[in-house]
C-alpha cells in the first residue's frame, strides 16, 4: 500500500490550487497606490562607446517623474560575481565592474544605459525612446567569436582585459602531467569535439519588479522574482548600494519559474529601489522585465 | 502600441470609404498586424476591421468552385470546406493554434503574403481568383514577391474562389520555433494539368514548381520526380536551415503530397 | 566549446579524460557565472567511473552578449554531455556494447566513500543497479523488432544511452570559501508551533514551483505524527524567515530540508523536558512517537498538542530550568555534496527525408536516495527531461557576427512543445540514501536536464549510424532537422 500521508506519500500538491485557479499572487499582479514605472533605454549594438546620453527632453516630458543614466551610479558598486576562481598560474581571475547602468560603453545588445520613471508605463516608454533618440553611441567592432575574442587582443569587451579572458583554469592542476603521459601511451584515444549550445531560460514567469520607501522609518521593501530573497537582499544592500541590510526587505512573493536564471540579482532591482526613493510623490517603483536577450 | 481609432464598418462602401483616412490600415484577424503594433513597429492612426462586413463571410459553392468570403477566419474553413475541398479545410485546420485559427483570415493572410504562409500555396496550386472590391485577379498574377501583392491601395480582398481539384493535398513541414511553414507544398490535379506552389522555401515568396508540375502532368505519382531538384539558389539560407536543405524539402515533401493526395 | 579525449585499452577500460573548454560569460560576470565553468563542471568530469586520470582545462572568455549564468544543471550537463558523448563514440570505434564499457567501468558499490580525480568524494551510490534498472524497463533485448517496425514505416530507429551523476546542494561552507566562493551555502529553518498545536514552518528555501510548501510538510508532519493540513509552510520574505540561500542546484530538501528536520529534532528534544515535567517523570524516560510524548514502559502520555499548549501557557511549567514558548532555529552546512545519479535511455527515429527527430521513447531510472514524495519526484524528472530534450532538439540561443541576437523571440528561439516529448518512463526505486544528511535525500530537480541531452543525441547518432550513414559520428546539439539533413548528406 502506498503511503497516503507523510515522507514517501504522493499528497497532491496544495500550492497548485491557487496557481491552477488564478489565485497566485505574482509580481507583475501587484498593484501599489501611486506607484510609477520605470522603462530601460537599452543599446541596440552589442559594443559602443556612450559619447552622449541627453535625458533633457525626455525629463520635460508628461507623466516623467525622473531619469537615471550610468552616471548616477557611477559612485557605487556593481554586481559581483559569486565566486572568485584563480588562474592556473595563481593569478585572480578578472572581474570587471558590472553597473546597474552601462557607463562609459555598453557592451551587448539589451545593455541599458538609462531609465525613465513615469506616472504610466506608456509614459516611460515613450520617454525611453526619446532618450534613445538623444544619445550618441560611436558602435565599435563586436567581439562574438570565442577562438577570436582570444585571438584578437585589440578589440576588447573591457579596456582593461587584454585578452578577453576572464581566467584559465586547470583542474587538477597537479594531475596535468600525469594525465598528458596516460593519453599519450594510452592504446586507443577518441577526440570528440563539441558545442555546448546556448539556451535561455523560459520561465513562465519573466522577471519584475517593484520598489517601495517608506520616508516615515527611511525603509526600502524590493519585491521581486527572486529564488532567494536574502541573497539579492545581501548583494543589493552590502555590495551595490551600500545600505543597512537590516532597511531592506525582500519579497519574492509567488514566482512561476527560474530555472537558474532568478538566482542572480540584475541591475534592474536595484534601480526599483533608487526610483522608489528618488520619487517622494510616488514613492514605489516597478519595473518589468520581458525582453530576451 | 500607441493609441489608435478602431472603426468596424458593416459594409464593404463603408470599409474602403473608411480606409480613405489619412494612416488607416485594414484589420482582418490581426494575427501579424497586432503583435507588429504592440512592438511599435507599425502604427497605425486608424484600424478599418473589415471582420464586421457579412457579405466577405462564409464558406459555399458557387460559379467557378468554392467560394470564401475573405472575412472567413481559418477554423471556419477547416470545418465548412472539409466535405468539398478536404486538402484545402486541411491546410486552413493546420495553420498556428486554434486562437489563431478563430481569429485570423484568408483574406488577412493574403493580403499580408508572407513568405512562409500556408494560404497562399493552396491558392497558387489551385489557380484559384482572389476577388476584390474593384476587380479579379488570377493567382497567377496575385503573389508578386515577398509581402507583396498585385492590391492596390484601399483595394480590399472580398473573396477567394477556388476551382474543385481532381485531387490535391498540402504537406508543411514546420519551422521548429515559430510553426509557419519552413516549407510547404501543394500539389492540385486538375483535368488540365498538375499544379504545384511551394511556400516558406524562397525569398521571393509562394511559387509554382514548373518542372514537377510537367512530370506529375503526364504521371501523377512521387516517383515522376525522381530525377528532379529544386533549385538551390532560389532559396532561402537561415539558422533553421540551408538553402540546400530548403531544396530538398521542396522535392521530399512535393513527392508526399503527391502520395497524400492518392 | 569543447575538446575531449578519452584514452582506454582495446577492451574499453578508461585510462584518461582530458578537456579543453572555452566557455562564454558574456559581457559581464554574472553571480554565478564563474563557478559555473569550473567547480560545477571540472569536479564532475570522471562521471560514475573509475578512471584514474582526469583533467579539465577551462578558459573563459567576456563576448559581447549578454551575461551568461547558471541554467537547471549548471555545468553538470555540460560535463556529462561531453563525457557520455566520448565514451559513445569510443563504443563505435572500437566496436565495444555501450552497456558492457559503462558497466566495466563503473565505481563499484564496495568501493565507496570513492574519491575521484577531480577531488569529489562520492559517499554512495549503486551505478549498475541503475543501469541494470534501464535496460529491463526499456526492453533493450526488443529493440531489434522495434527497429523493423520503425523501418516499415520509413524511418531510422536508433536507441542512446547516458550513465550520468551529479553533485547537488553544493557545500560545505568551509571548503568552497577555500575554493573562491564569497558566501557560505549552508541553509535555515524555523520551526514555530503555535499555541493550539498548528505550525509555521520558515524555510530559507524558496518554492517557484517545486512543490515546497507540500513536501515541506509532509516532513514535519511525519515527523511529529501530526495532520499535514497543522503545518503552514512560509518563505520567500526577508522579514519574515531565517538568512537561508535560497534555491538552487538541487538543494531545497538536501540542505534546507535538513535545517527543518534538525529544528523539528530539536522540538521534539524540547517537548521532552515539558512532558517530563508534566508527567513527573525523568526526561530520559520520555519516548515520542505517533505525535505522543509517553513514560517508557506506562500508559502514561501528553499529546503534542498539549505540550503545544503547556509551552505558551506554562501553568505547570519548569520555568527556572526552561524558556516558555516552543520555536526552534537551525541552520544547516552539509558535510558533502549529495551524489544523484541514474541512467537514460533515448528511443528516436530519424525521418531519412527531412532529418526530423522525433524522441519516440524516454526511459529514466534515478537514485535519489529517499523519496519524499514519488509524485513530486516524477514531475520533476518529467520537467527536466524535457528541458533536456529541448537543448538536444529544439533550442539555440544563436548572435550574428555583429552581436546582434537571431533568436529574440519564440518565431526563431524553438522551444520544445508537448507533440516534441514522448510519454515518459520513470522509475526512483533504486535508492542509496546520502549517508551525511538526515534525511537520506539526494535532490532531483536538476536531474532530468542533467542525464537527458547526451541519450538523445546518441540515440540520433545510433540511427544514423544503423541507417547507414556511417560517416555520421557527431551532430552538435540542437540536433534539427536542417543539421540531421545536412550531417546525412555530407
Amino acid at each position: 500500500m502506498p503511503k497516503d500521508h507523510g515522507i514517501g506519500a504522493s499528497s497532491k500538491r496544495r500550492e497548485d490550487i491557487r496557481f491552477l485557479t488564478g489565485k497566485g499572487t505574482y509580481t507583475d499582479d501587484m498593484n501599489i497606490a501611486g506607484q510609477a514605472h520605470a522603462v530601460m533605454v537599452r543599446s541596440t549594438v552589442a559594443h559602443g562607446r556612450i559619447k552622449r546620453v541627453d535625458t533633457a527632453a525626455a525629463a520635460a516630458m508628461p507623466g516623467v517623474l525622473a531619469v537615471f543614466t550610468g552616471e548616477d551610479f557611477a559612485a557605487v558598486g556593481g554586481n559581483p560575481a559569486g565566486w572568485l576562481i584563480n588562474s592556473r598560474d595563481g593569478t585572480p581571475m578578472r572581474e570587471p565592474k558590472r553597473p546597474v547602468l552601462a557607463h562609459g560603453k555598453v557592451r551587448h545588445v539589451g545593455d541599458a544605459y538609462a531609465a525613465v520613471v513615469a506616472e504610466t508605463y506608456q509614459q516611460a516608454r515613450d520617454a525611453a525612446q526619446v532618450i534613445a533618440d538623444d544619445s550618441e553611441i560611436e558602435e565599435l567592432p563586436a567581439v562574438v567569436n570565442m577562438a577570436a575574442a582570444v585571438a584578437n587582443a585589440s578589440n576588447r569587451v573591457h579596456d582593461e582585459i587584454p585578452d578577453n579572458v576572464c581566467y584559465d583554469w586547470g583542474w587538477i592542476e597537479d594531475n596535468r602531467a600525469k594525465v598528458d603521459a596516460a593519453i599519450k601511451s594510452a592504446p586507443h584515444v577518441t577526440t570528440l569535439e563539441l558545442v555546448n549550445n546556448r539556451l535561455v531560460p523560459n520561465a513562465m514567469e519573466p522577471r519584475a519588479s517593484i520598489g517601495e520607501f517608506f520616508p516615515g522609518t527611511q525603509d526600502y521593501k524590493l519585491t521581486t522574482t527572486s529564488q532567494n530573497p536574502h541573497l539579492t537582499r545581501l548583494l543589493v544592500a552590502a555590495f551595490v548600494l551600500g545600505i543597512p541590510e537590516n532597511k531592506l526587505q525582500v519579497v519574492a512573493p509567488d514566482v512561476g519559474g527560474g530555472f537558474g536564471s532568478k538566482i542572480y540579482h540584475y541591475g534592474e532591482e536595484a534601480l526599483a529601489r533608487c526610483a522608489g526613493r528618488r520619487n517622494a510623490a510616488s514613492p514605489s517603483c516597478r519595473t518589468r522585465m520581458a525582453e530576451t536577450t | 502600441m500607441h493609441n489608435f481609432d478602431f472603426v468596424k464598418p458593416a459594409t464593404i462602401a463603408d470599409a474602403v470609404k473608411a480606409l480613405g483616412a489619412d494612416g488607416a490600415q485594414p484589420l482582418s484577424g490581426g494575427q501579424t498586424l497586432i503583435p507588429t503594433m504592440k512592438q511599435r513597429l507599425a502604427a497605425p492612426t486608424v484600424l478599418v476591421s473589415l471582420t464586421g462586413i457579412g457579405e466577405m463571410k462564409g464558406v459555399c459553392m458557387g460559379d467557378g468552385g468554392l467560394h470564401i468570403g475573405a472575412a472567413t477566419s481559418h477554423a471556419v474553413v477547416a470545418q465548412e470546406a472539409a466535405s468539398s475541398y478536404p486538402a484545402l479545410a486541411a491546410l486552413a485546420g493546420g495553420i498556428g493554434d486554434p486562437a489563431v485559427r478563430n481569429k485570423g483570415t484568408i483574406g488577412g493572410s493574403l493580403a499580408n503574403n508572407d513568405p512562409a504562409a500556408c494560404y497562399p500555396s493552396a491558392v497558387l496550386a489551385s489557380g484559384a481568383t482572389v476577388v476584390t472590391n474593384k476587380r479579379k485577379i488570377a493567382a497567377d498574377d496575385y503573389f508578386q514577391g515577398m509581402f507583396s501583392t498585385a492590391l492596390a491601395e484601399g483595394e480590399i480582398i472580398t473573396s477567394v474562389i477556388f476551382p474543385i481539384p481532381q485531387k490535391a493535398a498540402y504537406v508543411k513541414f514546420n519551422q521548429p520555433a515559430s510553426r509557419f511553414a519552413l516549407t510547404a507544398v501543394f500539389v492540385a490535379k486538375y483535368a488540365g494539368g498538375v499544379r504545384v506552389a511551394v511556400t516558406g522555401a524562397s525569398a521571393g515568396g509562394v511559387f509554382r514548381w514548373a518542372e514537377a508540375e510537367a512530370a506529375l502532368s503526364s504521371n501523377f505519382s512521387a516517383s515522376a520526380i525522381a530525377g528532379l531538384s529544386a533549385d538551390a539558389s532560389d532559396m532561402i539560407g537561415d539558422l533553421h536551415g540551408t538553402q540546400a536543405y530548403r531544396a530538398n524539402l521542396v522535392k521530399v515533401l512535393t513527392g508526399r503530397a503527391v502520395t497524400a493526395a492518392g | 566549446m569543447t575538446k575531449i579525449e578519452l584514452a582506454c585499452d582495446l577492451e574499453g577500460n578508461f585510462i584518461a579524460f582530458r578537456t579543453e573548454t572555452l566557455a562564454n560569460v558574456g559581457a559581464y560576470l554574472s553571480n554565478f557565472s564563474t563557478v559555473t565553468p569550473t567547480f560545477l563542471h571540472g569536479t564532475l568530469m570522471a562521471g560514475p567511473y573509475k578512471v584514474p586520470n582526469v583533467y579539465v582545462n577551462v578558459k573563459t572568455v567576456f563576448t559581447n552578449t549578454a551575461p551568461v549564468d547558471a541554467y537547471r544543471g549548471a555545468g553538470r550537463p555540460e560535463a556529462t554531455y561531453s563525457l557520455e558523448r566520448v565514451v559513445d563514440k569510443m563504443c563505435r570505434e572500437l566496436g565495444l556494447d555501450p552497456f558492457e564499457v559503462r558497466r566495466k567501468n563503473f565505481v563499484t558499490t564496495d568501493m565507496f566513500p570513492y574519491t575521484t580525480p577531480v577531488a569529489l568524494a562520492y559517499d554512495t551510490g549503486d551505478y549498475h543497479a541503475t543501469l541494470d534498472k534501464v535496460m529491463e524497463m526499456a526492453d533493450v533485448a526488443g529493440f531489434e523488432k522495434r527497429r523493423a517496425a520503425s523501418a516499415a514505416k520509413g524511418k531510422l530507429r536508433g536507441m542512446g544511452l547516458s550513465t550520468w551523476i551529479e553533485a547537488c546542494g553544493i557545500a560545505p561552507s568551509h571548503l568552497v570559501g577555500i575554493l573562491g566562493a564569497r558566501v557560505g551555502l549552508y541553509d535555515a529553518a524555523t520551526v514555530r508551533v503555535n499555541a493550539t498545536g498548528n505550525l509555521s514552518v520558515m524555510v530559507g528555501a524558496h518554492s517557484h514551483g517545486q512543490g515546497h510548501e507540500t513536501v515541506f510538510a509532509q516532513i514535519v508532519a511525519d515527523k511529529l505524527g501530526i495532520p499535514e493540513s497543522s503545518v503552514e509552510i512560509v518563505h520567500g520574505d526577508t522579514a519574515k524567515i531565517p538568512f537561508g540561500m535560497g534555491s538552487y542546484g538541487s538543494r531545497s530538501l538536501a540542505v534546507c530540508g535538513s535545517a527543518m528536520s534538525k529544528a523539528v529534532d530539536k522540538i521534539i528534544a524540547k517537548g521532552k523536558k515539558i512532558a517530563a515535567h508534566m508527567l513527573e517523570a525523568a526526561e530520559g524516560d520520555i519516548t515520542f512517537e505517533d505525535g505522543k510524548f509517553s513514560v517508557a514502559g506506562t500508559d502514561k502520555a501528553k499529546t503534542f498538542g498539549e505540550i503545544a499548549f503547556s509551552a505558551y501557557v506554562p501553568h505547570n511549567y519548569p520555568l527556572e530550568t526552561l524558556e516558555p514558548g516552543l520555536e526552534e532555529t537551525a541552520f544547516y552546512d552539509p558535510a558533502n555534496f549529495t551524489y544523484p545519479a541514474g541512467a537514460y535511455l533515448c528511443e528516436v527515429e530519424v525521418d531519412e527525408g527531412t532529418g526530423k527527430v522525433d524522441v519516440v521513447a524516454f526511459h529514466c531510472a534515478d537514485d535519489f536516495g529517499n523519496i519524499m514524495n514519488p509524485m513530486i519526484v516524477e514531475g520533476q524528472v518529467h520537467g527536466g527531461v524535457g528541458q533536456g530534450i529541448g537543448q538536444a532538439l529544439c533550442e539555440f540561443t544563436t548572435y550574428d557576427e555583429n552581436g546582434q541576437l537571431l533568436t529574440g523571440s519564440y518565431m526563431d528561439y524553438a522551444m520544445p512543445r508537448a507533440e516534441d516529448v514522448p510519454f515518459y518512463n520513470v522509475d526512483y526505486s533504486c535508492q542509496t540514501p546520502c549517508t551525511h544528511n538526515p534525511l537520506g535525500v539526494k535532490g532531483c530537480g536538476e536531474a532530468g536536464a542533467i542525464g537527458s541531452p547526451p541519450a538523445v543525441v546518441n540515440a540520433v547518432i545510433d540511427a544514423l549510424q544503423r541507417g547507414g550513414h556511417k560517416h555520421v559520428t557527431h551532430i552538435d546539439m540542437p540536433v534539427s532537422p536542417s543539421r540531421v539533413w545536412t550531417a546525412m548528406n555530407a
